[in-house]
């Protein structure tokens, strides 16, 4: 599974939709499930995968699917 | 002494309204009586302040900085026909900049969009009176819903600082993000009010 993919599916996860829902180019406004409640369980979610806290000056980029793949490719996922 | 007669800024004192909330303005007083019973509130308090220690009356008072209506501003939320839900304020400061605070207490408007809604008609407001083209927010990076918040209203991350306060009572040391919006990219946002 690519990081793209991979981020689409935690996005889907934190967003409690399906994961067709979510696309690559999808950001914090164009997701209507994109919630402040959403946005914790992400972080929650990215934090599970990657096995270790994000730097706050990760956390405060993360604003689009595309920064979640690119935190999963940093990471190695 | 002269302070006490320095007058009210007319147009940003004013009472504001959203599609579910009225914005009333709020005096010192009212401010103080709405917002002390947070002290009593840890969770509430550690999320808005980054310390959950009780504070005295006279404490609280000074720490909030209450609204004088000519640089220091708070709205009560209220929905319509209601009681306060939360409040939001902001302090005029430096070269036309605000800082801006929000506390919302019933938990049960939590994840409904209100400082959204909230916040976006308090910009706009204080964007066009023009005495303000630079809004600042300082937020514990760990807080989700208040980057969340931040981040869906156009504000950019200008940097971290780290381990800057500590709470008293657990210990624990917090970061603190800071994010900046300008009126010329707030007007490029979906939340801007366009004029007539």
């Amino acid at each position: 599974m690519t990081a793209e993919e991979t981020a689409c599916r935690l996005v889907a996860q934190a967003l409690q939709c399906e994961p067709d829902a979510v696309g690559i180019k999808d950001d914090i406004g164009t997701l209507e499930g994109w919630t402040s409640l959403a946005h914790m369980r992400l972080m929650l979610e990215i934090e599970a995968t990657i096995g270790r806290m994000l730097a706050p000056e990760i956390f405060v980029e993360l604003t689009s699917v595309a920064s979640v793949a690119e935190i999963l490719r940093q990471e190695g996922n | 002494m002269r302070a006490l007669f320095r007058k009210r800024d007319a147009f940003l004192s004013q009472p504001l309204a959203t599609e579910r909330f009225d914005l009333p303005t709020l005096n010192r007083w009212q401010a103080f009586r709405l917002s002390y019973p947070w002290t009593r509130d840890p969770a509430l308090m550690l999320d808005l302040t980054q310390s959950a220690a009780p504070r005295s009356p006279w404490k609280w008072y000074k720490e909030l900085g209450m609204p004088n209506n000519r640089k220091k501003f708070a709205h009560a939320i209220v929905p319509r026909g209601g009681v306060p839900i939360g409040m939001h304020g902001v302090r005029l400061f430096g070269h036309n900049s605000a800082l801006m605070y929000v506390a919302l207490h019933d938990r049960s408007w939590w994840d409904k969009g209100v400082v959204l809604e909230v916040r976006s008609r308090v910009i706009n407001h204080f964007f066009t009176s023009g005495r303000v083209e630079r809004f600042y927010a300082e937020v514990n990076p760990r807080n989700a819903a208040s980057v969340f918040n931040t981040r869906r209203l156009g504000f950019k991350p200008v940097g971290v600082l780290h381990r800057v306060r500590q709470d008293p009572v657990s210990k624990q040391v917090f970061d603190t993000a800071m994010f900046e919006l300008f009126r010329e990219d707030w007007d490029k946002t979906e939340w801007a009010e366009k004029e007539a």
